[in-house]
């Protein structure tokens, strides 16, 4: 029996030797693979189960999107959320003030933002109202606000019904954040950072 | 039982070692010298001995200190300890050291002045003919200081509207160091302006001087506007370019850019003749050319670029974009991306 795991044991300290002794470049693959993996967010999984006080606990999987360091594109990311008390809008929202985890890129929302609101319009343009440290706190670039504009629109776009996103700060619309995009209209997914 | 399998184990253990070392090439040697490129002018040529062929490796401005250029030779060793510093000419370049960087080798070679003003090659050179191996060649010249009498033919006659970013009441992006965007980007319009009208361009900026251009305290698209407006209002405005420093959260996002809107090809053409020539003199990374949904690229009815000139808020690009010399550069840069544009056209 001991020989039996000793055997194992060193079977096992091979294997890992092996598989970590030469390899190299095999980072990419992964973030490769999330950002062909573009699906309707909210489309995966919408199991639904009734709590006792007869609501609905709605878990739904999300797929958001965070900018790499050098702020050259967006990188997928996953989560699960719960939409008790919430919309799925505003949850993805939150889950992206929330800033990304450990190797999934870099946060780029000015400090303190707050999300108010959400609503979506008959022709799916969704509306995202944040407070003033939304536009306050930006620290500014094209790359920054394109990362910024464009980790929230491409987020909101994965729901299949949504068209466009329209920003306001305050309840009020919000026209350009720092001189680069024009935020007048709807924005688009912006793809040519996906 | 257990004797034989911890033998074999430790001698797996061995071979793994041994398969990982043997096929990593190594760096056998370095040596410089000080070569005349022409009567009054020197280079260094520097000669790094490799035992392997078709090495990989990559020679760029460091992004992290705009005085050194940064080799990597990827998946090398070192072979002695003797390469690990060595001081070269001191005027072209200072010193050279090689450590390693995990699979890497980095060298970093040391400048006694901006690396954007460094011309510099390398090449890999096989040598059959001698032992196995190759050697990786560089050479470095620094570049004499440009006045800013350009010939730039093909710009006489056109009508070219340049807008500085930001200015007055908004600052832009501000760096680490406090530089502010709006500073950097009418320094450098005004050199470029110099230059376009010199030879014989007429040019039209939408500020001057530190202001803003529709009204203090304006919004963002009041202002923005106002800037499209200078370029619709005149005629004949046959290209728009806006100047700008970009800014991103993570301070080591570093490079060049340049943005125009999609559906025009005149303005992806412009933006890929000033981004080219941008890099060709700067070295910094470049980020290419990319298409934005930007205000003043997507309201005016002319060909229309923003150049993103570097990062201010990287420290290093910052203290670059700073510089009278570095701004002089990208100016130089600009203008000639401009000409070939109205050469081709």
């Amino acid at each position: 029996m001991n020989q039996l795991r000793a055997v194992l044991a060193a079977l096992l300290v091979i294997g890992l030797l092996i598989t970590a002794g030469c390899g190299t470049g095999q980072e990419n693959s992964q973030s490769e693979q999330q950002n062909n993996q573009i699906t309707a967010n909210g489309l995966a999984d919408t199991k639904s189960k009734s709590s006792a006080s007869g609501q609905q606990l709605k878990k739904v999987k999300l797929i958001i999107y965070f900018p790499n360091e050098n702020g050259e594109k967006l990188l997928a990311a996953d989560r699960t959320v719960n939409l008790a008390g919430t919309d799925k809008y505003s949850a993805a929202v939150n889950e992206l003030l929330q800033g990304p985890k450990k190797g999934e890129g870099t946060n780029v929302i000015p400090k303190n933002t707050q999300l108010l609101n959400t609503g979506i319009d008959n022709a799916g343009i969704v509306t995202v109202n944040f407070n003033n440290a939304f536009v306050k706190n930006f620290t500014g670039g094209s790359t920054g606000e394109l990362m910024l504009i464009g980790s929230i629109v491409d987020t909101l776009t994965n729901f299949q019904e949504v068209k466009a996103v329209r920003f306001y700060v305050e309840g009020k619309p919000l026209d350009a954040l720092s001189g680069h995009m024009d935020l007048t209209a709807p924005v688009t997914r912006i793809k040519n950072i996906l | 039982m257990s004797k034989k399998i911890i033998f074999l184990f430790l001698s797996l253990m061995f071979l793994v070692q041994a398969v990982c070392s043997a096929s990593v090439p190594t760096v056998r040697d370095f040596r410089y010298s000080i070569l005349k490129a022409s009567a009054d002018e020197n280079y260094l040529h520097m000669e790094i001995k490799l035992d392997s062929v078709n090495q990989k490796y990559n020679l760029q401005v460091n992004p992290d200190n705009n005085k050194q250029l940064l080799l990597t030779i990827f998946n090398t060793r070192l072979k002695n300890d003797n390469l690990k510093q060595i001081d070269l000419d001191g005027t072209i370049a200072q010193q050279i050291s090689f450590q390693q960087k995990g699979n890497d080798i980095q060298a970093v070679i040391s400048l006694p002045y901006n690396a954007g003003l460094a011309d510099y090659k390398s090449h890999l050179l096989s040598q059959e003919r001698h032992l196995s191996g190759s050697a990786l060649t560089i050479d470095v010249k620094k570049m004499p200081n440009k006045p800013n009498n350009m010939s730039l033919s093909a710009v006489a006659g056109h009508t070219i509207v340049l807008d500085p970013g930001h200015g007055g009441s908004d600052s832009g992006a501000v760096g680490p160091d406090g530089i502010m965007e709006k500073t950097i980007t009418l320094a450098v319009a005004q050199k470029v302006y110099n230059i376009l009208v010199s030879n014989g361009a007429a040019v039209v900026m939408t500020r001057t001087t530190d202001k803003d251009v529709y009204a203090p305290n304006d919004s963002a698209a009041e202002e923005l506007q106002a800037r499209v407006n200078v370029a619709e209002f005149l005629k004949n405005t046959d290209i728009f370019i806006s100047i700008h420093a970009n800014s991103f959260t993570n301070p080591t996002a570093n490079g060049t850019e340049t943005f125009y809107y999609g559906p025009s090809y005149q303005g992806q053409q412009l933006a890929s003749f000033v981004q080219s020539e941008m890099i060709q003199a700067n070295g910094l990374t470049d980020r290419g050319t990319s298409e934005a949904n930007f205000y003043v690229l997507k309201h005016t009815s002319m060909p229309s670029i923003l150049i993103e000139l570097a990062f201010i808020s990287n420290y290093n690009e910052e203290s670059l974009l700073n510089s009278d010399t570095f701004q002089t550069l990208m100016a130089q840069a600009i203008c000639r991306g401009i000409n070939k544009y109205f050469q081709a056209e």
